[in-house]
């Protein structure tokens, strides 16, 4: 996953900022110091991936330039909170599994572009993408869903536990989510959604409609409602 | 009609209509196994019993799992 990303290691200023901030957290929640990478996105977003007690967290770029410390913090603390609840391991496989099973679809545009049916803009390749996509969303749906742990809450809680700020906790979410809502440029695999903090993927048109099928994250306005409840 | 098919299609959910494109997409699949069983095999009316029983099993197979995936999105998807 992390060559995937092509996830590169932090600079000593931000490694030394990130350490400050993530050691308090993961001796507080008793998991193992997780190594920390970034890679190129156009939106604020992080994800965990790991097995075997040997995970990373993974911030974009852009959320070094976006997010203070404290916002920082607090996504640190969300992606902790998923090790120790210890769904990183299933959904880093499952992400895996799914997103390569997503992947054949590209490759299916590629070919369809270099035996001449026009650029990646054009009708033709998007057409065979669009069927690809459909032959291989419903089998990387189903291992999604019967395989994918959806622990959001549960992370949820245990990051607010630890941080004990809900509303810094709302209001970093929402100012992620709306960035993601309001710039995204990138196409996220929607095999890999189980382990983003956010959900990055949207439904813009007829060609994204597969993504529909990967969207188990409960929405941000729920998550935000339950800790409310809980500790509002 | 057209217009018909058009409201139809407007209730669908979205998940729902990606798992009629997806079924539309196996279905193209199904079309070409066919067309490749004629070819090799020379004539269609002659490999019908083949024909007939290759899809029959792959639609038995394709509409479980649809079954299966819609119980399940049903279950677990968030509506955006």
């Amino acid at each position: 996953m992390l060559r995937w990303y092509k996830c590169q290691t932090l600079g000593p200023e931000n490694e030394k900022m990130i350490s400050a901030l993530l050691f308090p957290i993961t001796s507080k929640l008793s998991i193992p110091y997780p190594k920390v990478y970034t890679f190129d996105s156009s939106v604020p977003i992080a994800f965990t991936v790991g097995v075997a007690k040997r995970y990373a967290i993974v911030l974009s770029k852009n959320t070094f330039d976006i997010m203070d410390e404290d916002e920082l913090k607090m996504v640190l603390a969300c992606e902790a909170a998923k090790i120790r609840d210890g769904s990183v391991p299933i959904n880093t496989v499952v992400s895996l599994i799914a997103g390569s099973i997503i992947s054949m679809s590209t490759i299916i545009m590629w070919m369809a572009m270099l035996a001449g049916f026009g650029q990646e803009k054009d009708i033709a390749p998007r057409i065979a993408r669009f069927l690809a996509l459909g032959l291989v969303s419903l089998p990387a749906a189903l291992i999604v869903h019967l395989f994918g742990v959806n622990s959001v809450l549960r992370s949820d809680e245990i990051a607010l536990l630890n941080v004990k700020n809900e509303k810094l906790f709302r209001e970093t979410l929402k100012r992620m989510n709306n960035y993601i809502e309001l710039h995204c440029t990138e196409n996220f695999n929607p095999g890999h959604v189980n382990i983003f903090l956010i959900n990055p993927l949207k439904v813009k048109d007829l060609f994204d409609i597969y993504s529909s099928m990967f969207i188990i994250k409960p929405d941000l306005e729920y998550r935000i409602k339950t800790i409310e409840n809980k500790y509002g | 009609m057209s217009s018909l098919i058009l409201h139809i299609f407007k209730l669908l959910k979205d998940w729902q209509k990606a798992l009629m494109f997806s079924f539309v997409s196996y279905m193209v699949v199904l079309f070409f196994i066919i067309v490749a069983i004629v070819f090799i095999f020379t004539g269609f009316s002659r490999n019908l019993p083949l024909i007939i029983s290759i899809s029959a099993g792959y639609m038995s197979v394709l509409i479980f799992t649809l079954i299966i995936s819609r119980y399940l999105f049903k279950r677990r998807l968030v509506e955006q």
